[in-house]
């Protein structure tokens, strides 16, 4: 055991000041953004209390500020870059990227949110704001785990809040069933993921990272221990599957995604596909390092199932957000490339992935929001039709974030995927057959992102309703900072690849942190 | 110096500016545009003027050397002999494109202007970019916006066609940034330094192994093959042109075929030596095969665009066979042989290749233009239509003279450029097995085949027509701008008894002597279901059911000022090229011989390993 | 090393479940083989409190019981936190950081107050609504 105090000890009053110095300083300024969150949530939940109900709208802006304060907060912390609380989270560069990513998106889903709830006849409560944050809150604490306690415990924190906001709208069985549909099936996915760190633990006595993977290092997979971490391996690996939505773990996902109200659907898209894959990258790349060639193929064939089946099945969707959803499987197929290549190049590319796919799926959900009608109209592929005359910006943002998505220069997409590519092209070997599939697959996937925009600006035809309307401000903000961040992304891809590459080399520095 | 970033982006800063004007002030955009691409024009002038044929190497280079310093990729623009032609040719076509579409474009006039200037920007970088990524940027680039042109302002099965050709080539586009990130390895493995400066990863080429150079030759060979189009990636081009507005297939014929040849100059030569040795074979049988077979179907092609566009199939094949025929010829002759000596008996095939690409910009653009002088007035390139409509000779002499010089142009007549290029690849293709020049030189009896063909039903009409034509045939309309329709009529009125099914159409000649052009634009934006039918109308074969072609074959004006300002010059360019084919071929001295001596040194280097582990 | 050591921290409760197991299992062997057996339909109704039960077992109760048993279930299970707390406050007042360790537990139970206060103000403590 790793701990410095155990519980018999805490229960039986028996916490000698010898234990206490052993504890050493505790950190509090690493984790500032969970603190500004969590003070931020309760500041809500408060105020929502107070204010009237026609002055609730400022629980928008409230939240926002949280958020944004909570993504600052990040900068004004000196990284020790080793882990913290005994252990138990990492505070370096990948953490502060991470803030960055996910309170970004949680801002962008708060800014896209007042007018959505309005025009869906929502009043605007403090849950809703608060819940999200709490998802954010629980999100970051899952990239920055580097005990699986933590990681567990982030992971229902987040994933409770998401339960409730996927079936936020009251009278939408869609919702409600997405909701339900998420809560079962995640939970399921959780309990796999329980058991697998469960058996690793019963294997060498350790749930902290470092730990697990300098016993792995010392030990062979061949010797007593081996069977039980190799089954751990499994479960984790499908626990992970799961919550990333690769295929064949996907069912969920166009589901939830379809369901949920949409800035939600943008945040787990964004927020949650993030966390999880840098969860994924401190497990895998991380902890499991030493074991690299057991786990590398069962991604392998994730990588390469998930990409042919997410694009395969994109491409029949008419439900502009059901399609957005099975993009996000096959998006979860190239990230999967990266890890699986598990060099340098693999995890720069996985972490640049992370930041244009924010910007991209961000801005693409942004429009669709922007068109989504009170009874969820709005959402076919037919609705786009003319939107290129009807409103120039709206169609020109999701323009982007599409050719974006389909990883056409010089937008932020394509970096991330060459990234990628150049990861598995670095490894060599067969994992050649990888990127090879990545390409096909991006062709199949422009298509169906084409259908959009041959139906924003080929098709002529009489304008429908949804595409008149009026973009709110706080809305077109969203539209603005996703539309110009996949181009800058793109143009100006120096600044952000030194910064990823910074935060992608301490997933490495794990090793050397551990004793 | 930053004469080729300015000649980049120069469009671009025009395109913005057209975004920024007021609306409804579509002649202004279309001034803005013309003067945008004059001035880029004049600029290529001026940088084929200084530039040094003599001089190895890049010339006017901006290397700026960290954009992305942590993949290695910098800012690197510069040409060469080859690139700057490339640059010329780009300037002169869109100035040429920007005047035809004058008329032609109504509907959406910001946004065809804006995508033409971006389509600019995406060749012009194409052909000067030094760096790997950047060179894919442009190079992807150009795709968005050639597929709004054809998918905005095309015909009926624009969507389809638009989206065909943005898939085809995304397929070679993603293959070829895998071979760039797997060249970008392969030189931090040999060197442990990162680059993706196209230069400096070529001057390394030699020592990559012959595996890697055989499959990365592959994955940017396909790329390039599916945009020249080679033989069998060809499916998308016949589709494209025919859609594409008459100004879009200017330029996709012109200058966007030239970005897959280029690249094989560029890329494929250069870097893999030895697969291009070994496999060009290959690649001379694939293009022998475009040859032949995008001449026959050529000749049977019912519509005048299709047609052009499998000829073009068929000459960019000269162009592979010419590069491919250079390679073989380098092959194997390492000890003994100087650079000197492989470069006189080989760089036939090269300047062919090259020159080729340069006429054929200018000849099959002509081609397009002139088949958009006719769609503008019939409003069907349906070769049958046309000509039982009328005797467009007759109309529209000076419109059959210059046509009739891209014809002659096109099936390769000594003095006009096409012939020189075919003349020096089959030159080429000589040298390597006279069998293979044997067998493409009937391209060029079929070429006369289609082209006179063609010529002959779409200018001179029905053979049944002749004599009542005849008589006609003299008013001496001279250049005549606009022939008067009511002229011409009384002949046909005559003639209407013997012609039964042709009285109507006479009829409504003298019945409906008004202009009616204003309808003939008008019908271009119409919504796509209406668009569609009207246009299926065209296909129809014209049995004369159709209203806008009766209404329009009475009003039949020759060339209009537009018309002669793109049809004279580009004509005149051509003839001027036949003539002193030198003003080309001067410019591609250099480049062969670096290309030789790329080969001679790789084999030399052969040599002397074989040599080492002999001992 | 760990194994073994999961093994013996553990074997008391593996011990202590069988021993339950086999005590519980003989009380009831022995009360049927023992007892006279007179059943009737009054013994064999569900005990629910010594009252008779009225209507289905399986019926619908109003959401309000599952919000106020989650609300004590929350507040019971955090007020835990204390016991550990309380035990150990001793320790940290002799080390000096007794001041330290109150402020934290009364951030603690603030928190808790908000809480309180939020689901009162919701309307959750009230029965009608």
């Amino acid at each position: 055991m790793n701990l410095l105090i155990s519980s018999s000890q805490l229960f039986q009053g028996k916490i000698t000041p010898e234990d206490l110095d052993n504890l050493g300083k505790i950190e509090w300024g690493a984790l500032w953004p969970a603190w500004v969150a969590s003070l931020g949530i309760l500041l809500i939940l408060m105020v929502d209390l107070v204010l009237p109900q026609a002055q609730r709208r400022l629980l928008a802006w409230l939240s926002l500020l949280v958020a944004i304060a909570s993504g600052a907060s990040t900068f004004i912390t000196d990284y020790s870059k080793t882990p913290l609380f005994q252990g138990m989270v990492a505070a370096d560069d990948l953490s502060r990227f991470m803030a960055v990513i996910i309170f970004g998106t949680v801002a962008l889903a708060i800014m896209a949110s007042p007018d959505y709830l309005a025009r869906l006849g929502i009043e605007v409560q403090g849950e809703y704001y608060a819940l999200i944050l709490a998802a954010g809150c629980g999100m970051w604490l899952l990239s920055i785990a580097t005990n699986f306690m933590i990681l567990f415990v982030a992971l229902e924190l987040f994933s409770l809040a998401l339960y409730i906001l996927v079936g936020f709208l009251p009278r939408s069985l869609r919702s409600h069933e997405a909701g339900f549909k998420y809560f079962l099936l995640s939970s399921f996915a959780s309990a796999f993921m329980l058991y697998g760190i469960a058996l690793l633990f019963g294997a060498y006595g350790t749930t902290s990272y470092s730990g697990l993977r300098s016993q792995l290092a010392a030990n062979s997979i061949h010797s007593q221990n081996g069977l039980l971490v190799l089954i751990g391996l499994a479960m984790l690996s499908v626990g992970f599957a799961f919550k990333i939505s690769a295929v064949p773990f996907h069912m969920w996902t166009p589901d939830v995604y379809e369901g949920a109200p949409t800035p939600i659907t943008a945040l787990m898209a964004v927020g949650t596909k993030a966390a999880i894959v840098v969860a994924f990258l401190r497990v895998f790349n991380g902890a499991l390092e030493p074991i690299a060639a057991y786990w590398q193929p069962i991604l392998y064939v994730l990588a390469i199932i998930t990409m042919i089946g997410g694009n395969l099945l994109a491409m029949t969707q008419t439900n502009v957000k059901r399609m957005l959803a099975y993009s996000a499987v096959a998006h979860a197929g190239y990230i999967l490339i990266g890890i699986a290549a598990n060099n340098p190049s693999g995890l720069q590319g996985v972490l640049f992935y992370l930041l244009s796919y924010s910007v991209m799926t961000t801005g693409a959900f942004a429009v669709v929001i922007a068109l989504e009608g009170p009874r969820g109209e709005g959402l076919e592929v037919a609705d786009f039709t003319g939107l290129g005359r009807a409103n120039p910006w709206l169609a020109a943002v999701m323009t982007l974030c599409l050719l974006s998505l389909g990883g056409i220069p010089p937008t932020a997409g394509f970096f991330g995927k060459a990234l990628v590519f150049s990861g598995a092209v670095q490894a060599g070997g067969w994992q050649l057959i990888l990127p090879l599939v990545g390409a096909v697959t991006s062709v199949i996937a422009v298509f169906y992102y084409f259908r959009i925009v041959v139906r924003m600006y080929l098709v002529d035809s009489l304008v429908k309703l949804p595409l008149a309307r009026r973009t709110a401000f706080s809305l077109g903000l969203v539209l603005l900072v996703a539309g110009v961040g996949t181009i800058a992304l793109g143009l100006l891809a120096g600044f952000a690849l030194n910064w990823v590459e910074q935060a992608a080399a301490t997933v490495g520095q794990l090793v050397a942190i551990s004793k | 110096m930053f004469l080729l970033s300015t000649m980049t982006y120069l469009p671009l800063l025009g395109a913005l500016l057209i975004m920024l004007l007021p609306k409804k002030s579509d002649n202004l955009i279309r001034w803005v545009a013309l003067l945008t691409t004059l001035v880029v024009f004049g600029l290529s002038i001026y940088t084929i003027l200084g530039f040094n044929q003599d001089s190895k190497g890049y010339q006017y280079e901006e290397y700026y050397k960290d954009w992305i310093p942590s993949i290695g990729s910098g800012y690197h623009m510069g040409v060469d002999g080859v690139s700057v032609l490339m640059v010329l040719l780009n300037g002169f076509l869109f100035v040429l494109a920007i005047i035809a579409s004058w008329k032609p474009i109504q509907t959406r006039v910001r946004e065809y202007y804006v995508s033409m200037l971006l389509l600019y920007v995406g060749l012009m970088g194409v052909f000067c970019a030094l760096d790997f990524f950047l060179f894919y940027i442009f190079w992807e680039l150009v795709l968005i916006p050639m597929a709004l042109l054809i998918g905005i302002w095309g015909g009926p099965r624009r969507v389809y066609a638009a989206v065909k050709f943005f898939l085809y080539t995304l397929v070679g586009s993603l293959l070829m940034l895998l071979a760039i990130i797997a060249l970008y390895f392969q030189y931090y493995d040999l060197t442990k330094t990162n680059t993706l400066d196209i230069p400096t990863i070529t001057k390394i080429a030699p020592q990559f192994s012959e595996t890697f150079q055989f499959w990365a030759f592959l994955a940017f060979a396909l790329a390039f093959a599916i945009k020249v189009p080679l033989w069998p990636f060809h499916t998308w081009l016949p589709d494209a042109h025919t859609e594409a507005p008459t100004a879009g297939s200017v330029i996709l014929a012109g200058n966007m075929l030239k970005m897959g040849c280029y690249g094989f100059i560029r890329f494929n030569l250069p870097l893999f030596p030895d697969a291009s040795k070994t496999l060009a074979p290959l690649m001379i049988g694939l293009a022998v095969i475009a040859i032949i077979y995008g001449a026959l179907v050529a000749i049977v092609q019912p519509d005048m665009k299709r047609l052009v566009a499998y000829t073009s199939v068929s000459h960019m094949g000269f162009v592979i066979l010419g590069l491919f025929s250079f390679a073989y010829g380098l092959r194997g002759k390492a000890s003994g042989q100087t650079t000197d000596v492989l470069l006189r008996d080989n760089s036939a095939a090269f300047d062919g290749a090259v020159f080729t690409m340069f006429s054929h910009g200018l000849l099959t653009g002509g081609l397009f233009l002139c088949v958009g002088v006719i769609y503008d007035r019939l409003h069907t390139r349906d070769i049958k239509t046309i000509q039982d409509t009328t005797r467009v000779a007759n109309r529209m002499p000076a419109y059959a003279a210059i046509y009739m010089l891209y014809t002659m142009g096109s099936l390769g007549l000594p003095m006009i450029s096409g012939f020189v290029g075919e003349f020096l690849a089959m030159q080429g293709a000589f040298r390597v097995n006279g069998w293979i020049a044997f067998g493409t030189s009937f391209a060029i009896i079929l070429a006369a085949i289609y082209m006179l063909w063609l010529y002959q039903r779409v200018i001179w009409g029905k053979p049944a027509d002749y004599e009542l034509a005849t008589g006609h045939d003299d008013h001496g309309h001279g250049h005549g701008h606009a022939t008067p329709a009511a002229q011409v009529t009384p002949a046909p009125t005559q003639a209407s008894s013997k012609k039964a099914d042709l009285k109507w159409l006479y009829q409504s000649i003298v019945l409906e002597p008004e202009d009616n052009d204003s309808s003939a634009a008008a019908s271009h934006g119409t919504p796509a279901e209406s668009h569609t039918d009207s246009h299926d109308n065209d296909h129809g074969h014209g049995h004369g059911g159709d209203k806008d072609l009766k209404e329009n074959g009475a009003k039949f004006p020759d060339l209009n000022l537009g018309e002669w300002l793109t049809l004279y010059p580009m004509g005149i360019a051509a003839v001027v090229l036949g003539v002193f084919p030198g003003l080309v071929l001067n410019f591609l001295h250099k480049p062969a011989e670096q290309i030789t001596a790329i080969f001679v040194n790789h084999a030399d280097l052969a040599a002397t390993l074989l040599q080492q582990v002999g001992k | 090393m760990p194994l073994e050591a999961f093994n013996l921290a553990y074997l008391s409760v593996v011990i202590f479940t069988i021993v339950i197991a086999v005590a519980g299992a003989s009380l009831l062997v022995l009360g049927i083989l023992f007892r006279p057996s007179k059943p009737s339909a009054m013994k064999s109704i569900p005990y629910e409190s010594g009252v008779p039960p009225v209507g289905r077992a399986r019926e619908r109760y109003s959401v309000r019981f599952y919000i106020i048993a989650m609300l004590f279930v929350l507040f019971d299970i955090e007020a835990v936190f204390l016991y550990p707390w309380a035990i150990n406050f001793d320790g940290f007042v002799r080390r000096g950081d007794g001041v330290f360790i109150l402020v934290e537990m009364l951030i603690f139970i603030f928190i808790l107050l908000l809480g309180y206060a939020y689901a009162w103000k919701k309307g959750a403590l009230d029965w009608v609504s």
